[in-house]
């Protein structure tokens, strides 16, 4: 198993934080689960978009309340999904782990798995091959991304090969990911949230 | 959009955008924030090597085209994705109109490409009946607009959020504040269900890698990766030159496409698809050649086919600062823009437009595949010429400066002639009307009573000299400010230099070259060449960067395939040198010979210095020694002139010497120091109708002024 290189993940935090995305680090991987989970719970309900389809599990008076809020964790192993379902029952949140299409207007927080690490643009490779991984990263209001710190490399020619394997194939769909949704295209504002994630989360676990 | 017939019409345009306060003082904004934010992205990065690399990649890619598109398409077909080439801009509309029907598409969401606008391909789109919907934010303004974009990454740069606002109240029929998060989130609410509703996604590409067939999408706001998730059919377009053999040359373009466009290290998000989206998706790439494929073999031009796109030539145009991208362009933009109108959209589209570029070489200097967009600039108003025929001043002009004896004796004629002009001073006083509107913005200078090359006899010279130090004038500085050339020489002869002045050298020929003038410009060449035999000299030193950078690097292109023209062109090219490197770096110019006088100092770093000759720290020591140097914002900037260009453009020359020349009258420094005669013209004029507020100086004249008593007295 690689190492974990400290200049490497020195260099991911500070050009994550320049590019306004928050970087917490757990020891574990349940405490990053736990992390966005708490994130969830806590953040205001979405903004239901227009056309939003009701899901069959949903309540339309909780919907007009506003107080439900929904966690897509698409591409978790058994085990981490049923701690993710153990927890989320607690915390009064629904759980999804697949059939995202169904929820084109909107989720609170996608959590996903990143694969590899770049510190030189504190980038995030994500293989979203799986429609419900790349939904998960795209409509939601919060993007929270799992990532060992042993996975972290200096730049993006280190990753060259992951990139390559992962394109050999039938197909694949790599989403190298290093920001929230953001936009400069009013005089040169930047503000967030214009498609895609209001705000990203890097979890950068130990090991 | 360009459809100004002829110049009258061309300039009218202008006009207009010269009169749009919001526009002038966002792109400003923008100038200077790129320019301290991309110097802040790079500063951990090797910028000459990552240029290098991806320009090497392209060019390679592009020798073998054919061969990458094989593979790439032989790669696609195996994982499912249709793969089809269209040879003209009007076959890929129609393929793509031809795919939608079949997969009986109706709406149809688009991500940012350019390549799409090249072809104009949502309005063929909407023509065939479909449903057409822009969902990146600035490309969503301005399709609501029915506009094009201004610039290739920002592309709404040139409204402000109450237009904006306006804008979205008249789509939403409800009222928004003009507060930018507001606005976005508009947006979101009003596009998600677009995305939802759509039974086609098109994107462009800013890659497709042969290896894998993959195709690669940089974007900040994450449109294309719903558009390329959610409808059921996606259809990429993609320029041929946008391929390359393997993930690794895509990885260089990744790094440095968002830091030369807007500064960052990065977009969002880079997207990575080879395959079908899902097994019931279905995926088709459409490359178009539209030209690219010859252009490929052209031996001058094919380097454009390297650019990835950035939009940085506009960001540092100092033209593009002042009118915007809907008049720096047709529909693609900034100094790219004026190449890619010629070969894409036509003679008509690009005759006017590719005069519009004043040749300071800041596009070239921040290219991210290293392309000479002015070379090329030059070279398409060449072949204009050949192909349309030179109008009747081009000939006339190119006939007399060719031929020294006439071209010097019409100079000598005007000395007598401007005298009703002049009124005795050393500017023209009495312009005639019709010049007076237009160029009266800056006085012009007069003809000097004696040219340098009839003082030049009289002057002190040293015989001892251990440099033997060949003169180039320069036309500027031999006829109308042959002072400053004496004052170089009285420094040259001060620190141990022997000069000559071979009198049979002409106009550099610079001028002639950048009205297109390919034919005379090499004439002029071979006579220099002659008139100086390089060999002669261990250094040619000329005050006119402009002359410099010319003869550095212009000569031996014009003159690469004359046989005729032997080492003679390389030797002349090596040796000549500008005034303040060759003070600095060959005299090794200390406080031993030059004193600190009280003046205080500001400078004008000439184009054609700075970036022509890459010279930026020599004149600035230089100014150190003998002054009080007052360091100002963009000394780097154009001063407006561009030979030319500021009689062609006055309106534009007029705007960007302004800017200029008020920074430095802020400043409290007394003197402006130049480095060329061409920005002295400008500069010196400027501050004649402004009322003097500074004296503008060549750097020669003030080294000259500050020499210790001793050496000063050593002169001849």
């Amino acid at each position: 198993m690689p190492g974990i290189d400290a200049e490497n993940i020195a260099r991911f935090k500070k050009n994550a934080a320049a590019a306004a995305v928050t970087v917490v680090e757990t020891k574990t991987l349940r405490q990053a689960v736990a992390y966005a989970l708490d994130l969830c719970a806590k953040k205001p309900p979405r903004e239901p978009l227009p056309t939003e389809p009701l899901h069959p599990a949903e309540s339309p008076s909780r919907r007009e309340e506003g107080t439900e809020r929904i966690l897509a964790a698409p591409g978790l192993d058994a085990k981490n999904a049923a701690l993710l379902d153990t927890l989320g029952a607690r915390r009064d949140l629904r759980i999804l782990r697949k059939g995202l299409r169904a929820y084109p207007a909107g989720i609170d927080l996608g959590l996903v798995l990143a694969e590899a690490g770049i510190a030189e643009s504190a980038t995030c490779l994500v293989d979203a091959t799986d429609e419900d991984v790349r939904l998960a990263t795209m409509l939601c209001e919060i993007s929270v991304l799992i990532l060992k710190k042993s996975a972290v490399a200096a730049t993006p020619h280190d990753c060259a090969s992951f990139l390559t394997e992962r394109l050999d194939r039938d197909a694949a769909y790599l989403a190298c990911i290093s920001g929230p949704s953001k936009t400069s295209d009013i005089e040169r504002v930047l503000a967030t949230g214009v498609h895609g994630p209001l705000e990203l989360h890097v979890a950068l676990v130990e090991g | 959009m360009q459809n100004a017939k002829t110049m009258k019409d061309f300039h009218r345009d202008l006009a207009s955008a010269l009169d749009d306060d919001f526009l002038r003082s966002t792109l400003d904004a923008f100038a200077l924030a790129y320019r301290t934010g991309r110097a802040e992205v790079f500063a951990d990065m090797d910028e000459p090597a990552l240029v290098a690399a991806v320009a090497g990649a392209k060019d390679a890619a592009l020798d073998k085209l054919e061969d990458l598109y094989l593979r790439f398409r032989s790669e696609a077909e195996k994982r499912g994705v249709v793969v089809h080439r269209a040879a003209t801009a009007a076959e890929a509309n129609a393929l793509i109109v031809r795919i939608a029907h079949d997969a009986r598409c109706r709406a149809i969401v688009k991500a940012k490409s350019m390549t799409t606008e090249e072809i104009r391909l949502s309005t063929a789109l909407e023509d065939a009946g479909l449903e057409v919907v822009e969902t990146d934010l600035g490309e969503w303004i301005t399709q609501l607009r029915r506009e094009g974009p201004t610039h290739m990454v920002l592309p709404a740069i040139h409204l402000s959020r109450h237009q904006v606002a306006e804008l979205f109240a008249q789509v939403t029929q409800t009222p928004h504040p003009p507060d930018i998060g507001t606005l976005v989130k508009v947006a979101r609410r009003a596009l998600r269900p677009k995305f939802t509703a759509a039974d086609m996604g098109i994107t462009g590409a800013n890659f497709a890698v042969a290896e894998n067939a993959a195709i690669g999408l940089c974007t900040n706001e994450g449109n294309a990766r719903l558009v390329t998730t959610l409808p059921r059919v996606h259809v990429a377009l993609v320029g041929l030159e946008k391929l390359v053999p393997t993930v690794s040359e895509a990885l260089d373009i990744v790094r440095i496409l968002p830091r030369n466009a807007t500064a960052q290290a990065v977009t969002a998000y880079v997207t990575w698809l080879t395959g079908r989206p899902t097994p019931n998706q279905e995926r088709h790439i459409v490359f178009l050649d539209n030209g690219r494929a010859a252009l490929a073999k052209d031996p001058v031009c094919r380097q454009i086919l390297r650019c990835v796109r950035c939009g940085a030539c506009a960001n540092v145009c100092p033209v593009y600062r002042l009118v915007g991208g809907h008049k720096m362009g047709h529909i693609y933009i900034g100094a790219i823009g004026l190449i890619l109108t010629y070969f894409y959209h036509g003679r008509e589209k690009a005759r006017h437009l590719i005069q519009n570029c004043i040749g300071c070489e800041a596009c070239k200097q921040v290219c991210a595949a290293g392309i000479d967009l002015p070379a090329v600039i030059r070279e398409i108003r060449s072949r204009l010429l050949e192909e349309e025929g030179a109008p009747l001043e081009n000939t006339l002009l190119a006939k007399v400066m060719t031929s020294r004896r006439i071209f010097h004796a019409l100079l000598r004629f005007g000395k007598w002639a401007q005298r009703p002009l002049t009124g005795g001073t050393p500017y023209i006083r009495h312009l005639p009307d019709i010049f007076r509107k237009s160029q009266g913005f800056r006085s012009l200078p007069a003809i000097a009573g004696a040219p340098f090359r009839v003082r030049w006899p009289s002057l002190p010279k040293r015989f001892d000299g251990r440099v033997l130090v060949g003169l180039f004038a320069g036309c500027a500085q031999d006829f109308v400010y042959p002072e400053q050339l004496e004052a170089a020489i009285t420094v040259l002869n001060a620190h141990g230099c022997r000069v000559d002045f071979p009198l049979k050298q002409n106009c550099c020929g610079l001028p002639l070259h950048m009205l297109g003038e390919r034919d005379a410009a090499r004439a002029l060449a071979r006579e220099n060449i002659r008139a100086f035999d390089a060999a002669r000299f261990d250094h040619i030193l000329t005050l006119c960067p402009s002359c410099a950078s010319h003869i550095r690097h212009a000569y031996p292109r014009l003159l690469a395939d004359d046989p005729g023209a032997g080492t003679g062109v390389q030797q002349f090219a090596s040796r000549i040198r500008d005034f303040s490197s060759f003070l600095v770096d060959i005299l090794g110019l200390s406080s031993a010979t030059i004193r600190q006088s009280e003046q205080k100092i500001c400078y004008h770093a000439s184009c054609h210095l700075c970036r022509g000759l890459s010279v930026t720290r020599q004149p600035r020591e230089l100014l150190t020694l003998a002054a009080t140097y007052v360091p100002t914002e963009e000394e780097d900037s154009c001063c407006g002139f561009g030979g030319s260009y500021s009689l062609k453009f006055p309106e534009i020359s007029r705007r960007i010497l302004d800017r200029k020349l008020s920074r430095y009258e802020q400043s409290g420094a007394d003197i402006l120091a130049v480095d060329c005669p061409g920005c002295i013209i400008q500069f010196r004029g400027g501050e004649e109708q402004r009322g003097n507020r500074l004296r503008v100086l060549h750097i020669a004249e003030i080294i000259a002024g500050n020499l210790k008593q001793e050496n000063g007295d050593r002169n001849g």
